[in-house]
């Protein structure tokens, strides 16, 4: 595929991104029509004083403002996230199979946001309350860093990283964590398993304008970190000893690439629980569509990260309305036929060449 | 004769919205079984318009469009059926759908879940004064106070309280979740003068082996199931490994449904004297 049609698909992913925003924000269990979202945003925005004297419109303000816009806005940030993540760990293990919950951070963030949801009124019952709910996130992040750290000192012997090793060793520690967590779930009250089970499934309900603030700043500059070990991974892909041969500091880079990748992951977690399948399908969507060159692959996985997520929390929002189904299962139920279709398509396609 | 028959469709018309406009002062989202059951005990299930998934009971919220689980409700959806109010328990979440919410104008009542007996008096009448009823509330209670005062009376003159296991329905998956300490099941069996026999065994629901039951010998086994008839008591019945427990001996391994017991709202008095209804050992009499 020929530079210029890659770039054309990345506009064109652009756009779509940007027209799912906007589907995203006009669609809800509430009606609010075109007309009363304009207002409201000229209102907010200083741009005009329109009188409106609609009974409803303050009903309709909270809905847009504090409610759609900041959860549109964080399944961008963690879709992204995720999706280029997702690329960055494929391109470092050389394997198309692997997802950032393989070298356990996902796992690890399950154990961190279980022990708070056990564990937090027995042990901060003298703490603010205004502390509770960062509790959550922030043990979630802690046990995503500790198991991932675990998985690369494992992996790790004279300064070397065996990236096999690694796989294996974190499918291991996946295991363990996964049976701490039964242990717990024995000892849990219904509730406490109730709040696990939703968190394991993954949401944006957390989504306000803080945790976007938070979020942004702390995805923001690790994506834009990402960028700078675009042609590295490209190196990289040809083998650790080729890549040396070139002049590439290979450990150093398999440490960044583990460490931005597991923080970037670790934070949308922390604040959504875990989203399945986001981090696996997208980079490899983007790759049959564009071909493996990460300077388009990075960008390309992070836009369409972004934009399934977009696409399935809407979904999940709307389904079932008024309630709502956790995103996670419109991700993998939607995700897992395509991406099975995907690879038949390809497969039947080789056959023919 | 045509304008006395207009006049008559007129007032009609004119009592119906009249008399919709009395009745209708709120659009009530109730969030937790006791609660809903409450307020339709109150008489005020027509102004509820929709409820969560813990609420299994009366069987008029059947038809009420459902806001999910009481731990993961989504506020905009609770703001699309445009209530006037809501009523829950503490239980309620996540945390920022609630905040949400509260930001939206939205008028919010957390009461606290009720554990025992007397919680479900606290309960009705803090229920019934945000709903000004208290009149209808005052019967409730006078009513559940005296059934108490039945239930304790035949209770205490137990003199050898029957030894009760009580477990979740779970047919065909081999294994029992039993109700331990610090459980509305354990509360229930106490209240109606029966022995936990896995009170000091575990602190919770917990999952326990078949060699344990036999080991527990009850003299009961409750089985709370969800929907109505359950297969679960013949299996019990027909599995050889049981035949020595005294609760198989005697029939008493005995389905009871787990909405109209286990959720604590005014049904809690009907729920215990069901139970000792339906223990042999202790007879019950209404008119004592």
């Amino acid at each position: 595929m020929s530079q210029i049609n890659k770039i054309i698909f990345l506009i064109i992913l652009f756009i779509s991104l940007l027209l799912s925003v906007c589907v995203s924000i006009v669609s809800g269990p509430i009606d609010i029509s075109l007309n009363q979202i304009f207002q409201i945003f000229i209102k907010n925005f200083g741009l005009g004083n329109y009188q409106v004297n609609e009974q409803n419109l303050h009903i309709y303000e909270t809905v847009l403002l504090n409610i759609r816009l900041p959860r549109a806005i964080l399944a961008l940030l963690v879709g992204m996230s995720l999706g280029i993540s997702g690329a960055m760990l494929q391109g470092l293990f050389r394997n198309p199979l692997v997802d950032p919950g393989f070298i356990g951070i996902s796992s690890g963030a399950a154990l961190g946001a279980m022990c708070i949801i056990m564990f937090a009124n027995f042990f901060f019952t003298n703490l603010n309350k205004i502390w509770l709910p960062y509790l959550l996130p922030i043990f979630a992040m802690l046990g995503s860093i500790i198991t991932t750290l675990l998985v690369y000192k494992m992996a790790t012997s004279e300064r070397k990283t065996n990236i096999m090793t690694m796989l294996l060793s974190g499918i291991a520690v996946n295991a363990f964590v996964g049976s701490v967590i039964g242990l717990f779930v024995i000892k849990s009250t219904d509730l406490q398993l109730r709040t696990f089970t939703f968190w394991t499934l993954g949401g944006l309900d957390n989504a306000n304008w803080e945790v976007v603030g938070i979020s942004s700043v702390l995805i923001c500059i690790p994506i834009l970190l990402t960028f700078f070990l675009k042609d590295k991974l490209d190196i990289l892909m040809l083998g650790d000893a080729e890549a040396a041969y070139l002049g590439l500091k290979v450990e150093k880079l398999k440490k960044t690439i583990i460490i931005t990748a597991s923080f970037m992951v670790g934070v949308s977690v922390s604040f959504c629980g875990m989203i399945g399948f986001v981090g696996l399908v997208t980079p490899h969507l983007v790759r049959l569509c564009i071909g493996p060159n990460h300077k388009y692959l990075l960008i390309g996985s992070g836009l369409l990260g972004s934009l399934l997520l977009l696409i399935a929390d809407s979904i999940a929002r709307l389904i079932i309305a008024p309630a709502q189904i956790p995103i996670s299962i419109v991700t993998s139920l939607i995700g897992a036929p395509f991406f099975i279709y995907l690879i038949l398509e390809q497969k039947r396609r080789y056959k023919i060449a | 004769m045509r304008i006395i028959f207009i006049n008559f469709l007129i007032f009609i018309y004119i009592s119906i919205i009249f008399g919709k406009t009395g009745s209708e002062n709120h659009r009530i989202i109730t969030v937790g079984g006791s609660v809903t059951e409450i307020v339709y005990s109150l008489g005020l299930g027509n102004q509820v318009v929709a409820v969560d998934q813990s609420s299994t009971i009366p069987d008029a919220i059947s038809d009420l469009p459902q806001v999910g689980y009481i731990r993961h409700i989504s506020a905009e959806g609770i703001l699309s059926l445009m209530p006037s109010l809501i009523l829950t328990t503490s239980d309620i979440g996540p945390d920022n759908a609630i905040k949400q919410l509260k930001e939206s104008g939205l008028k919010i009542k957390i009461f606290d879940s009720p554990k025992n007996y007397q919680d479900v008096i606290k309960l009705v009448t803090e229920i019934a004064k945000t709903l000004n009823v208290i009149d209808k509330a005052y019967e409730i209670t006078s009513t559940l106070r005296r059934d108490y005062d039945i239930i304790e009376k035949i209770s205490l003159s137990l003199t050898l309280p029957p030894r009760i296991a009580f477990f979740m329905d779970a047919t065909n998956s081999g294994s029992f979740n039993t109700a331990g300490d610090n459980t509305r099941a354990n509360y229930l069996i106490e209240l109606i003068g029966g022995e936990n026999i896995y009170k000091h065994i575990f602190k919770r629901y917990n999952k326990i082996s078949s060699e344990s039951i036999l080991d527990g010998n009850p003299d009961v086994i409750l089985i709370a199931c969800m929907y109505g008839n359950s297969l679960i008591e013949n299996e019990i019945y027909n599995n050889a490994i049981y035949s020595s427990i005294n609760a198989v001996k005697k029939k008493q391994v005995l389905t009871i449904d787990l909405g109209s017991h286990l959720t604590f709202g005014t049904n809690i008095a009907n729920a215990a004297k069901n139970l000792m209804n339906l223990i042999d050992v202790i007879p019950y009499e209404s008119d004592k």
